[in-house]
Order: structure tokens, then sequence, then C-alpha cells
């Protein structure tokens, strides 16, 4: 494949990822590439003041990457630029205090189940993989992927679905607060015919991916 | 068309379907790592791709 001259889909510790902004541009630099998008679940960074800006000579986008529902199965779209209306402000904040209050079940789940107890306090951001990682740190008897097969992975015992922007809704709040709305790796879902389908809509997809890598798929 | 998890995603008739809507729509050919570390970098277009999207951003937020 071509060198990669920009990473448009970067998680950091404002949703589940581990990169600060502080720490991004030396990893820009050690990646060789001079773009990137900063692409938080359901979250516009805090950190970053404008839709594009300038850190230590990376261009750094501001996005988001948004969980959808269609008929038939959830998307992810991925908006870049964003400079939100106050509609995808409310909604993201919706979206934000679910994730607060579905945690929040959760951990009470895993603690009763297994009577113990979890260093984490549910924040905005905070989606399963943090919970994860607090159960490996705790007494139970799992490591990260065991929390997931055994608890709450989707139907496991401590698992609470999350509230899903529906797909029309979606696409109108990041079409009006993004220049550029993409589809995000479309060969990802059960049907991507189906998920490409809505591409018109759109005016980017998501091409360049690493399929091959075993990326974090659990997110939600 | 449905996908497995096994399904080489590399081969190009599963990657028809992608092709065919940016080519469809004139769609950008945007990407990216999906990184929830500090390793980025590992898929991304390429530096002609970049230009087009920092132009649309650009004529965006002016």
């Amino acid at each position: 494949m071509e060198q990669p001259a920009a990473d448009l889909h970067i998680h950091t510790t404002a949703s589940d990822g581990t990169l600060t902004v502080e720490a991004l541009p030396a990893a820009a630099d050690r990646a060789d590439v001079e773009v990137v998008a900063v692409t938080d679940h359901d979250r516009i960074h805090p950190d970053l003041s404008a839709p594009v800006v300038e850190i230590d000579g990376v261009t750094v986008v501001r996005g988001i990457e948004l969980k959808i529902e269609t008929d038939s199965q959830r998307l992810d779209l991925l908006g870049y630029g964003v400079e939100p209306t106050d509609a995808l402000t409310a909604e993201l904040d919706r979206l934000q205090q679910d994730r607060v209050d579905r945690a929040e079940r959760i951990i009470d789940c895993v603690e009763s189940r297994l009577d113990v107890t979890l260093d984490i306090e549910p924040e905005p951001g905070i989606g399963r993989p943090h919970i994860a990682r607090a159960i490996e740190r705790s007494e139970a008897p799992y490591e990260y992927q065991g929390a997931f097969d055994h608890l709450i992975r989707d139907g496991g015992p401590c698992y609470v679905p999350r509230s899903i922007t529906p797909l029309d809704r979606g696409i109108d709040l990041l079409t009006d607060a993004c220049p550029v709305v993409a589809l995000a790796h479309p060969l990802r879902y059960d049907d991507p015919v189906a998920a490409l389908d809505h591409a018109d809509r759109l005016d980017a997809v998501e091409r360049y991916y690493p399929y091959d890598r075993s990326v974090d798929q659990t997110a939600g | 068309m449905r996908l497995s998890a096994t399904t080489p995603t590399t081969d190009p008739s599963t990657r028809r379907p992608v092709e065919a809507a940016i080519e469809r729509h004139d769609l950008l050919a945007t990407g990216g790592s999906d990184a929830h570390d500090e390793t980025l970098g590992l898929a991304g277009p390429p530096a002609d791709t970049v230009g087009a999207f920092r132009t649309r951003l650009r004529k965006a937020v002016r």
C-alpha cells in the first residue's frame, strides 16, 4: 500500500483511546503523517479549539465518530472539521449522559455479581473498554478479553445496551456541522453493500483501513 | 453480500463495492488506522487524496 500521508481516524483519551493531544504530534511524526483527524466516539475533543488546528507542525482535524442505526444494522460515521451546531451539541450531551448512566449500571452488575470493587468513575467518554480494563485491574478473575467474553459482551450477563442515534438524524446532524462526512470502515459491517447504499448522502468513504489488524471492535 | 470475520478484505472482489460507490458518487477516499493506542499511520490516504481533503475543509472553514 502507498505510504499514508494522513491518519483520519484515531481515538484519544477523550473516548476509549490512550493517546493524548499532547502526545499526538510525536506519534504523527513517528508514523510520518502530516494530517491527523481526532475522531473520538460520540464526542468532540474538548482540547481542540477549532475545526482545524496546527500543533507542532501537524495539522489536526477536529472530528467525531458517531454510531448510527439503520433498519438492519449499525454503522459508524466520521465527521471532519466539526463546528458543532446546537442540535449536535445537544445530541452528544444526551449520548454522553447515556454512556455514564449505562456504565454505572454495568459496573453495579459486575461488582455485585463478582463481589468485587472496580476502581473506575463513570465520566463522559466512558465505554466498555474502560470497564474491561478496570475489571482486569480488580480482584475479579478476568483479564480484559475475559471481562468482555464472560460479562459485558453484547448479550452478556452484565451487558446494558446504549442509545444509538437513528440513521437520518445522524446524517443530518453531521452534515450540518461538518464539511466532510464519511462512512467508516465499510467492510466491517455485516452487510457492506447495504451500508454503501447510504454513501450517496455522504462526502467520503473510508477506503483505507487496516482490516487485517485486530482492532478494538467493542468501543460501544 | 455478507462478509464473515474471515473474509479476506484485501481481495479485490471484496473491495469492489467500495471502489464502485466512491466512483459512482464522486466521493473522497478517506481512511485511517482506527488507532486506540499511540501507533498511528497503519492506514490512511496517500498525499494526493489528502490534498483534496484539505481543500474541502479549507473552503468550509474560511
